[in-house]
């Protein structure tokens, strides 16, 4: 279970509210899944997609969060 | 008998994102904007506080930095000054920190510019702040190379083998990684950091799948590096000064 799990945001609004600019500067940053919400992301990590779990795991590692 | 392992990962950059930046063509209006910046906000800000070679910057340095910022955001697709985000401002401090500059020259540059992004969103009439929720400070050691941390779970007769499967995972994982990766950056394994054994038959609440001790200096480090996105309303550890 995700914290976004049932987000209907996609990836891309969700770092824009949510997360720090420097997630954006993972040198193999996975651009291509800014489009998709949380729950694609998830199901393509499950079926074992690479680029979907480095997503995943960056956008559930809270240390990306914004400063409150 | 079951094993976990600690392995670590290095993901950087072996060309830049934007290949030739002089190249890129500045629209007039940022280039009003760079000089409008230069009289109105920098020397009234930094006058009282210069940098040791202040006379070059303001001249020549200075003024080029700034427009090398717009045509990096413009290059990035900003066509206007709304469009420039903190985002592309890391962007540029990684592109300058991969054409040489130094961390502690980064620094300094990284307030100037932060600055210069503050004035482009007013100039634009928008009054939120650009770096609301950031940390520029930590945001500065992202430029460098990133490296990433996996626990696995393995399976193997003893320690010495555990070692072995380990390493070859590794392997193996960087070389998935670099399949899909994009093209201007590398994967590497660095290595096996640690293999523990998990003593439990079953996985259970509570079962110990990895542990390692660290001396005070380096949980510091930890909780430094995490304690500022923990959950609201939860407890902050301690770790006694050394």
């Amino acid at each position: 279970m995700g914290r976004y799990q049932r987000d209907p945001r996609t990836v891309r609004q969700i770092i824009a509210e949510e997360k720090r600019g420097s997630i954006t500067r993972k040198k193999d940053f996975p651009s291509e899944l800014l489009d998709k919400t949380f729950d694609e992301i998830d199901r393509l990590a499950r079926q074992g997609n690479r680029r979907a779990r480095q997503m995943r795991k960056m956008l559930t590692d809270r240390r990306f969060d914004k400063r409150k | 008998m079951w094993f976990t392992a600690s392995l670590l990962f290095r993901n950087r950059r072996i060309e830049p994102e934007v290949q030739d930046l002089k190249g890129v063509t500045l629209p007039d209006a940022f280039l009003s904007a760079v000089e409008e910046f230069l009289e109105e906000f920098v020397l009234e800000e930094y006058l009282h506080s210069p940098h040791p070679f202040w006379e070059v910057w303001k001249i020549r340095l200075l003024p080029e930095l700034l427009q090398d910022f717009c045509r990096y955001a413009v290059a990035r697709g900003a066509k206007a000054f709304e469009d420039c985000r903190y985002e592309h401002l890391l962007g540029f401090l990684e592109h300058r920190f991969w054409h040489g500059a130094s961390k502690r020259r980064l620094k300094w540059e990284a307030k100037m510019l932060a600055d210069f992004l503050r004035f482009l969103w007013r100039k634009a009439g928008r009054v939120e702040d650009p770096l609301n929720g950031e940390d520029l400070d930590e945001d500065l050691e992202w430029l460098d190379d990133w490296f990433e941390e996996s626990i696995v779970l393995l399976q193997a007769n003893d320690e010495e083998e555990a070692w072995q499967k380990a390493e070859t995972l590794g392997k193996q994982l960087a070389a998935e990684y670099q399949r899909e990766a994009e093209r201007s950056t590398r994967w590497e394994f660095v290595g096996v950091l640690k293999v523990y054994e998990v003593l439990e038959e079953t996985l259970q609440d509570g079962t110990e799948l990895f542990a390692r001790f660290l001396t005070a200096k380096e949980a510091r480090k930890l909780l430094g590096a995490y304690q500022k996105g923990r959950r609201k309303g939860e407890r902050e550890p301690k770790v006694g000064e050394g």
